[in-house]
Parts: structure tokens; C-alpha cells; sequence
């Protein structure tokens, strides 16, 4: 007989990595996001304003990348629910480019409804980091996928 | 150096609130956010089981369409920018507190207040930070979602 420990996923602890989670965004993936959040800015499309506004190549959007930190939280611990988060976007970030997504559980609390969980979160190109943040997740169960 | 990007026209805006009309949020709206960030739309049935809404989708609803003809020569809608500089600006933090999850239905109402200018000198340039909170609310009128976005004015 299996019992539910054996099959639980671990508790959270600080420390624990979040699996990295791959990414290559090309021009079509830019221009859905752009598409999807009514986003005209020629850097995210038009190489060529791209380049004279010094970009080597057309420019990656900072809120897609939000959008990869908080699915890598999410995907992580899809049953819990983000309270707070915040990113800022440190480096440009271009098409065709490979990234990772990933964090680290920097804190855990007790919270009256399960545990808060606070997790740092970066995109890393191949430059170094583009978009660093932090996410707060409350976790009833206090346990991960 | 920095205090000279800051005019008495830039600090007259300090205290400056701007209504965040709202779209309602739509299954629709959920789905082509799916798509814009390279997930699968859900399936009827996904979509019928319950729809969890990607929490930044609160940018895209709080976008309103604007007349092409209106972009400036970036391709972006003229910002309502403080006067600092030569009238550039980078994205500089985003803060979320995100008081529930966002549910289909929710017709959110913003209120966005400039709450501060503070001139600084970064490594290659004096510039000015923005402080932009937005309190957005349901029809409850219970605060949803508080965005605190920081931007960088030269």
C-alpha cells in the first residue's frame, strides 16, 4: 500500500530551487505578446528602429518576462495563490535568445491560513540577468508540485 | 546636476491622480493572454472545469485603445509623462499586492497617483525616478490589486 507520504511532494524549505524552465522567444512570440497586451512599441518589432535606437536586435518585452516568473512560480506551486510581486527588468533581453527562468525560496512564514512562501526569481540570457523579481505565494498546504 | 532636470513645472505634477478606466474581463481576454505568453488556450472543457486569470492581464485591461494616428515615432501611445529632460523614460521596478486573484467578470475602475520625483545621479546620467501608485478596484469598489511602478525619467 502506498501511503500519502510517500507520494507527497516535500514542503517547502529555504534554500529550494525552482525548476529552470526554458525559454527562446522568436519575433512571432514577441509580436502575440505584444498583440495580446496592445503594446505598439516599434523596439519589440521593427529591427531597424531597433537598431538606431541601439538595440543590437529587436527587444524582448520586460512584462513577458514578469509573466515567465510568476508561471515559474506558479508551475511550481500551482495551488497556491500569488499576494505580492514585483520585478524590475536590470539588462535588455532580445529575440532568438536562449533563457533560463528560475528561483530560490528565500523565506518561509507561518501565516494564519497555511504558509507564505517568498521566492527570489530571475531570467538569466546570455548576458547575465534581464529581469530579476520577487513573488509572495500563500500556500495552504505548504506543499509543491 | 540632477536637481536641474527637476523644473517647478516637473514638481507640480507631484500629487497628480488620473482615472484607469477598465475593460471587463472576458474569457476572451483570458485566452489571447494565454496565447501572447506561449501557453495553450484552454480547451471548452479546461475553460469550464474553472479559468485561473494571469494576473498581469490587469495591464492589458487597463490599456484602452488608442487612435494610430495619436503614436509618437516610438509607436507608443504620448504618455502622460512629468516634463523632466529631454522627455525620455525606462521602466525601472514593478510592485504588485495582489489583495485577491482576478475572476472573469471583474470590471476593475484604477486610480493612479504620481506620489513622487526624486532626482538622482545614476552612473551615466542624472535622471528623475517616478513613483506611480495605482489602486485598482472592483465593483465593490474593494481594492483588488495595487501596482506601485517606478520609471526613470532623462
Amino acid at each position: 500500500m502506498t501511503t500519502h507520504e510517500d507520494t507527497a511532494a516535500p514542503r517547502v524549505e529555504v534554500g529550494a530551487e525552482l525548476p529552470a524552465r526554458s525559454k527562446t522567444p522568436d519575433e512571432v512570440a514577441l509580436f502575440l505578446f505584444s498583440a495580446a497586451t496592445g503594446n505598439p512599441h516599434r523596439i519589440h518589432y521593427d529591427r531597424d528602429y531597433a537598431h538606431a535606437d541601439g538595440h543590437r536586435d529587436v527587444v524582448v518585452q520586460g512584462s513577458l518576462q514578469a509573466n515567465w516568473l510568476i508561471e515559474a512560480m506558479l508551475s511550481w506551486a500551482p495551488d497556491a495563490t500569488l499576494t505580492a510581486f514585483t520585478f524590475r527588468n536590470v539588462a535588455t533581453a532580445y529575440v532568438n535568445d536562449p533563457f533560463v527562468v528560475g528561483g530560490r525560496v528565500a523565506e518561509v512564514h507561518e501565516h494564519p491560513d497555511g504558509i507564505e512562501v517568498v521566492v527570489d526569481l530571475q531570467v538569466e540570457g546570455p548576458d547575465g540577468a534581464t529581469t530579476v523579481g520577487r513573488g509572495t505565494l500563500l500556500m495552504t498546504d505548504g506543499r509543491v508540485a | 546636476m540632477t536637481d536641474d532636470l527637476l523644473s517647478d513645472e516637473a514638481r507640480a505634477w507631484i500629487g497628480m491622480e488620473l482615472d484607469v478606466p477598465c475593460a471587463p474581463l472576458t474569457l476572451a481576454d483570458v485566452q489571447r493572454f494565454r496565447v501572447g505568453v506561449g501557453q495553450a488556450p484552454l480547451s471548452a472543457e479546461e475553460a469550464e472545469q474553472g479559468v485561473v486569470v494571469p494576473p498581469m492581464i490587469y495591464q492589458t485591461l487597463s490599456r484602452q485603445p488608442v487612435d494610430p494616428a495619436g503614436l509618437t515615432r516610438d509607436g507608443v501611445p504620448p504618455d502622460r509623462r512629468p516634463p523632466v529632460g529631454e522627455g525620455r523614460g525606462m521602466n525601472g521596478e514593478v510592485e504588485l499586492e495582489l489583495r485577491r486573484p482576478l475572476r472573469l467578470g471583474d470590471q476593475l475602475h484604477g486610480r493612479r497617483r504620481l506620489v513622487s520625483l526624486e532626482p538622482k545621479q545614476g552612473r551615466r546620467r542624472a535622471m528623475v525616478v517616478s513613483t506611480w501608485v495605482t489602486e485598482f478596484r472592483d465593483a465593490d469598489d474593494d481594492v483588488v490589486l495595487v501596482e506601485t511602478v517606478r520609471q526613470i525619467l532623462f
